[in-house]
């Protein structure tokens, strides 16, 4: 078991694409601070948590690009259905399977969004002097982890189906990248619109919070993903069973 | 054929290649990069946007780097894998090479035909009636396919000499380096990885930026494919070092005759460039006015003929000047530096002359002797060639040009200049042959006078003084209309037709020129009851007014200005925003450029003026005066107004990124606000247009300095606290840019 985590991280994280995505995500972050961030959102400060969440949401479309490539990989590659052969024959279920592919996309996420927020924090510390940064843990979950979650799921599922669905996604993921609203899936639009209608404060900025639609469609994401996982167990299950 | 067949292996492996696939792609999505990451701050024409920038600009060099980077990857692959040791025995190395260069180079034409086909759809839809393949596939085939080349020679050549691939990236960045550097930032020649083209123009092209384009990438292809001819010589024979390889290789020596001759050829073509003079950088101001003009030495009758040749670019022109009584000693006479003096006679004898490369200001000198005894001869120059652009002022690419669709030719491009003689007004008659569908100015006067030649060109005669200042001819449309007394030739590029129309423009001039004469005076440029309008190409980047003429820049009538609200809620708005700036601006009252003074204020605040009494009170405060006042509020809630101490905490770049975005805010929305306070307190409507007025009428006290924000408000007998002066940007910086 410990081998085949072992064996899908490093066939994950040790490749070029990877390493070349991951510094095309930070140049990326640094643009979008650097020119739209420092603007601040919604007439907020660059460092307030709406412009904040705006940037994770502005940085996450080409993440899960990003993901999702990576793991396009799986349902693409010859090697890997020889790989695949192989890791049927010892005894790991299909469930494990994709949890552990779950494991190692979820690895690439979290070292994506360590350089990109590592990005943010050194951008507001060198130009802003701001060091506040407890606030930002809770939004950045609430952001982040139904995002992942989702699109992982989805995208899993979707690739067992047919491999290129997972390409579709992708383009799904670029398209959706500026709704508005409750059902933004990745924030940007939501945390830029929303403080234009809010009441404004003391220090000439609305007070920061999450509406409770917006957190209740978070986590109807995180269920969806779950529900999808689960149908990519019972479809992958039945596949190896054919085979 | 050897090389032949392993060309075709060669070719068929690289097409497969998955590196070259990846440069393939790259290069062709680089191109809409340009459009973002440039900053342009003035208004640009459809072609320098949709064309010049992405093909010339992006596409061109980011290609380079990739095809160069493609170029040493694979000159290094077989020596990384050790199959050379086996390749080597079947193949010759040095042919190897060569057919894997050529190869390469025959990819990057593909991928060249390829880029523009993709992007020909969407460039021909964006700018619609303004599109020209021609002009569209000439500007891949001359910039950047060559480009290309020379840069896959040089990154072969680089590597063939070092073998490493570090140190032939480093040469390759130093050349290129040299290339982007500030010595060679106006230099044509010297740029042979980003060429330079200052913009184009849609109205009036003009293919003097592709003739300099495609001679200087020669002159680098020339110089690069004498280096490539020779770094073949320096592939390594087995396995052994440079020397050696080059020894073994002497047999090949044959090589290096066509790799001198093309190198040198390159050299050659640099040297006798015909296209900018070897007169000063800057303009040099002569005081040649006290030199004494004897009063006999008198021309009485000049007779100028023209011929010009769209297709080459060249004049072939005569000169006959009738002179009383010959200048004693060694006279002198002016004309472009391309020019050649063919004949010279005195009363049909041959005079002596010499030209001396001096230039200076687009001049050079020619030195001969009349016969002094002989008076009331005629005085025959002949000349012909190629014109050359002044260098202190060759960034602008059309001073002189005679281009198929545009010509534009200043004095001593037209016709020679004779200083120690004087003639009597409008002694001279010129005719000029031009092909028949461009419309002739002389010195800013439309010509009206032709005979069809039956063969695509027409000469025109006008009548003129001994200097001609300037020659424009290009594809105008002339709307004539009087207001009042006032008699307006407005000329704009047939391409605007369209756009003329459907906007009602001439109603809008008459309209214009009307309310602006009433309320603020007359435009110093109408004169003798008489003004010409004329819309000029984007490349002189500027407009300009003498005495009965006042140009304007060509962008006015460009889709992209006219639909920036800013100005003016609809096109033709838009355009009276432009058109008021013949009263404020540099044409008119000079305004300096402070952080909330500009000559915006003042035209935005006339447009809005006009509009109310056009449109009503009822849409000027919709679109005017509730637009500005949410602009500012809007202005007034952001966080570096809010905070001013943290702007003062940002790198300098980004504090004028900010306070660029200020400015503009201030100059097009806070300031009309302000002005529009300042008419409630001085008493109104009426008495504002009063105050107006008398700064149009002072704008002589104003030339040199601008008139400033305080002397605004010491013309309205206010302080900055009555309006509420407060500035959103306390910077001043002073990357201040124009706009039109
Ligand atoms: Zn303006």
């Amino acid at each position: 078991m410990k081998k085949i985590i072992y064996y899908e991280l490093r066939r994950m994280l040790l490749n070029k694409t990877f390493f070349g995505m991951l510094l095309v995500n930070g140049l990326f972050a640094w643009f979008t601070l650097s020119y739209d961030i420092i603007m601040g959102t919604a007439y907020t400060a660059p460092f307030s948590l709406w412009s904040y969440c705006v940037y994770l949401g502005r940085t996450l479309p080409l993440a899960m690009i990003t993901v999702l490539l990576l793991l396009a990989n799986y349902y693409y590659s010859r090697k890997q259905k020889q790989v695949e052969i192989l890791t049927s024959a010892t005894p790991v279920s299909s469930f494990c399977q994709i949890m552990i592919r779950t494991l190692a996309a979820g690895i690439c996420f979290l070292l994506i969004y360590l350089v990109v927020i590592v990005l943010a924090l050194l951008f507001y510390v060198s130009f802003f002097r701001f060091h506040d940064f407890a606030a930002f843990v809770l939004p950045s979950v609430v952001l982040l982890l139904p995002c992942f979650v989702l699109f992982t799921s989805l995208g899993q599922l979707l690739g067992s189906i047919h491999r290129s669905l997972v390409y579709v996604l992708m383009l799904l993921a670029f398209a959706l990248h500026s709704i508005t609203g409750a059902f933004d899936f990745f924030g940007a639009g939501y945390f830029s619109t929303v403080p234009l209608t809010l009441p404004i404060g003391t220090d000439g900025e609305p007070a920061f919070e999450i509406s409770a639609a917006f957190l209740i469609t978070r986590l109807l994401y995180v269920v969806l993903g779950i529900i999808c996982i689960y149908l990519a167990t019972l479809l992958s299950a039945r596949k190896s069973q054919k085979a | 054929m050897k090389l032949f067949s392993f060309y075709r292996v060669e070719l068929r492996r690289l097409l497969l290649s998955r590196t070259v696939a990846a440069a393939a792609v790259l290069s062709m999505l680089s191109l809409p990069l340009g459009n973002i990451l440039y900053d342009f701050s003035s208004s640009r024409a459809m072609s320098a946007r949709y064309i010049l920038t992405p093909v010339v600009m992006t596409g061109t060099p980011i290609g380079a780097i990739l095809w160069a980077a493609v170029m040493i990857m694979e000159a290094d692959r077989l020596q990384r894998s050790g199959v050379h040791i086996l390749t080597d025995t079947v193949a010759p190395p040095a042919l190897l090479s060569a057919a894997r260069t050529l190869a390469l180079l025959t990819i990057s034409a593909i991928v060249t035909a390829l880029t523009s086909l993709v992007y020909l759809p969407s460039t021909a839809a964006k700018m619609s009636y303004l599109f020209s393949a021609g002009f569209y596939f000439a500007n891949f085939a001359v910039f950047m396919l060559p480009t290309w080349w020379i840069s896959i020679l040089f990154a072969d050549a680089f590597y063939q000499i070092t073998r490493r691939v570090e140190l032939s990236v480093v040469l390759f960045i130093a050349l290129a380096g040299v290339s982007v550097s500030g010595i060679s930032s106006f230099n044509y020649f010297m740029r042979w990885f980003n060429p330079y083209v200052i913009t184009y123009s849609d109205g009036f092209p003009s293919v003097w930026p592709l003739r300099i384009g495609l001679y200087t990438r020669l002159i680098w292809l020339c110089i690069a494919a004498g280096v490539w001819l020779v770094s073949i010589l320096c592939v390594r024979k087995y396995q052994k070092g440079l020397f050696f390889s080059f020894w073994k290789n002497r047999k090949k020596l044959a090589v290096l005759t066509p790799a001198v001759l093309s190198a040198a050829t390159g050299i050659f073509l640099w040297h006798f460039q015909p296209f900018i003079d070897h007169g000063p950088h800057d303009y040099k101001y002569i005081d040649n006015l006290l030199m004494e003009i004897d009063d006999a030495n008198r021309i009485s009758a000049i007779q100028y003929s023209l011929s010009l040749n769209p297709a080459l670019g060249t004049i072939s022109a005569k000169a006959a000047y009738d002179i009383q009584v010959p200048y004693r000693g060694e006279d002198v006479l002016q004309l472009n530096p391309g020019y050649q003096i063919t004949k010279m006679t005195y009363d049909g004898e041959n005079v002596p002359f010499r030209t001396v490369d001096n230039d200076i200001n687009g001049k050079r000198s020619t030195y001969f002797e009349l016969p002094k005894d002989l008076y009331n001869k005629t005085l025959v120059i002949e000349y012909s060639g190629f014109p050359t652009q002044g260098r202190c002022w060759a960034n602008s690419m059309v001073q002189d040009t005679i281009d198929h669709d545009y010509i534009s030719l200043s004095s001593t491009a037209i016709v020679p200049r004779l200083d120690n003689y004087y003639s009597a007004r409008g002694s001279a008659v010129i005719d000029i042959t031009i092909p028949d569908n461009l419309m002739p100015f002389l010195d800013y006067t439309l010509m009206t006078d032709f005979a069809d030649n039956g063969d695509g060109t027409k000469t025109w005669r006008a009548a003129c003084s001994e200097i001609v200042r300037d020659f424009t001819a290009g594809y105008y449309t002339i709307n004539t209309f009087q207001i009042g007394s006032l008699n307006v030739d407005f000329a704009y590029g047939t391409a605007y037709q369209g756009i003329v129309e459907e906007n009602d423009i001439e109603q809008t001039i008459i309209d214009i020129l009307t309310y602006g004469s009433e309320h603020y005076g007359e435009l110093w440029s109408a004169e003798q009851n008489h003004l010409l309008l004329r819309q000029e190409s984007s490349m002189f980047g500027g407009g300009y007014a003498l005495h009965g003429v006042s140009t304007w820049f060509e962008t006015v009538l460009s889709p992209d200005t006219l639909s920036d609200m800013d100005k003016g809620a609809s096109a033709t708005e838009v355009f009276i925003h432009e058109m008021l700036h013949q009263w404020w601006g540099g044409l008119g009252l000079e305004c300096a450029q402070e952080d909330l003074w500009s000559s915006e204020g003042l035209t935005v605040y006339s447009t809005y003026r006009l509009v109310k009494e056009k449109y009503g009170a009822l849409y000027a405060q919709q679109y005017y005066v509730d637009a500005w006042a949410e602009a500012v509020d809007n202005q007034n809630r952001s966080f570096y107004n809010r905070h001013p101490e943290y702007l003062e905490l940002l790198p300098k770049v980004y504090q004028s990124q900010i306070a660029s975005a200020n400015r503009s805010i201030n100059h097009y929305q806070r300031m009309p606000l302000m002005i529009l306070k300042a008419e409630e307190l001085v008493g109104g409507e009426d008495k504002m247009d009063e105050i107006l007025r008398r700064m149009y009428e002072h704008q002589d006290e104003f030339r040199e300095n601008g008139f400033g924000f305080a002397d605004f408000l010491q013309y309205c007998g206010l302080t900055e606290e009555d309006i509420d002066g407060k500035c959103a940007s306390p910077h001043n910086d002073s990357a201040g840019s124009a706009s039109f």
